[in-house]
């Protein structure tokens, strides 16, 4: 990374050539053809990965270029990766949240954790409001 | 007491203000033009942040739906047809390239130039909306809008005669709840649009200044910052894009 611009005087600031420009525009539309080309193919969750990991690819490439983060205050980068650290403890709780939830048993209507099928502790859920089903006759 | 003292008589003399040094775009409470200019950079990117973060509610509600209605959205997204995305995508992209252009050309005086790829830019904008438009319209038609009239073929018809009790239907072979999807469709490019209009006015007001003069080799902040919130609308689309259109 090149060095940050002084925060004194008159504005200095890295002019990248045109060429430049074009260039990272032409990275950018071979991505979205190939994001195109590979998610034609239905491979389940590798190709919802696939596309996420070009569209990070190409964002990177707008970020770091048109956004001028690569010649730009590292603050300014600091500040992005901030807001996508956020998005993903988001995403992350989110995730361990629903996944460990617990549903209501069909046998005894109690909620029950959806791994080890032991009692749930707490916590509601919409699956709550299902009716429940009257409990089973132990068998003999 | 002696040491305060010659602190204070320390302090660098402050040199009398020269026009060079004090230009008219500078502002009273800023030292000089590149303490100016990272101020603001360095506001425009917390609102890249806050705009990112207010996106994430809708990512992360487009993530727990697909995780439990992962068949139906699989069906659901093949309503979208996947050449307009493409061709929306690759507008948007020029787009950028021309925003990031006029940036390249107002930091280096050229007056001209700038309007042009400015104008450029909104035009694109412009087409993107336009596609965007029919897109809707289509959705609409075939009864994919959420709410009650989703299952309706042909909107007009589901006002007054669907009342809430009504049951949704099927539509087009799609499952009932095939309506997350694209409830979440309309919101979230209904959300981007809005930032493609709220991005053709910022561009709109720097292009005018820049046709008045306002903008020079020396102050270039509107069309950097302007530029910069067009980036943001061309990145979540970036993501909007493979999400919706592509993957389902």
């Amino acid at each position: 990374m090149a060095s940050e611009p002084l925060d004194d005087g008159p504005v200095q600031a890295h002019i990248s050539p045109a060429k430049v420009y074009v260039g990272i525009f032409a990275a950018l539309f071979v991505l979205t053809l190939l994001m195109v080309k590979i998610t034609s193919h239905d491979c389940g969750a590798v190709t919802t990965v696939a596309g996420v990991v070009i569209a990070t690819l190409q964002a990177s490439l707008v970020a770091a270029f048109f956004m001028h983060l690569s010649h730009g205050r590292v603050f300014n980068t600091l500040t992005l990766l901030a807001a996508l650290f956020l998005l993903g403890i988001f995403l992350l709780l989110t995730h361990e949240d629903l996944a460990n939830r617990g549903r209501v048993s069909a046998d005894n209507g109690t909620r029950i954790l959806p791994r080890t099928e032991e009692w749930a502790p707490g916590g509601m859920s919409s699956a709550d409001r299902l009716p429940r089903l009257p409990p089973k006759a132990p068998a003999l | 007491m002696a040491n305060v003292s010659n602190a204070v008589s320390a302090r660098p003399q402050v040199a009398v203000d020269s026009p060079r040094d004090n230009p008219s775009f500078l502002q009273l409470q800023f030292d000089s033009p590149a303490q100016q200019f990272d101020a603001a950079k360095l506001g425009m990117w917390l609102l890249v942040a806050a705009e990112i973060v207010m996106f994430a509610g809708l990512f992360v509600a487009y993530a727990v739906s697909r995780g439990t209605d992962g068949d139906i959205f699989q069906q659901a997204h093949l309503q979208l047809g996947r050449g307009i995305g493409t061709v929306n995508t690759v507008v948007l992209l020029f787009s950028s390239l021309t925003a990031a252009l006029a940036v390249s050309a107002s930091q280096q005086g050229k007056r001209n130039l700038t309007s042009v790829y400015l104008a450029i830019t909104i035009g694109c904008a412009a087409v993107f909306l336009a596609v965007k438009y029919f897109e809707y319209s289509q959705k609409v038609q075939l009864g994919l809008l959420p709410g009650r009239c989703f299952g309706h073929p042909g909107f007009e018809g589901c006002i007054g005669d669907a009342g809430l009790s009504a049951q949704p239907v099927s539509v087009l072979g799609l499952p009932v709840r095939a309506n997350m999807f694209f409830a979440l469709y309309f919101m979230m490019t209904g959300l981007h649009g809005l930032h493609v209009l709220v991005g053709m006015v910022i561009l709109f007001w720097v292009l005018l200044k820049n046709i008045r003069g306002g903008i020079s080799a020396q102050y270039f902040t509107p069309v950097d910052i302007g530029a910069l919130y067009w980036h943001l609308v061309g990145i979540i689309w970036i993501y909007l894009f493979p999400l919706l259109y592509l993957v389902g």
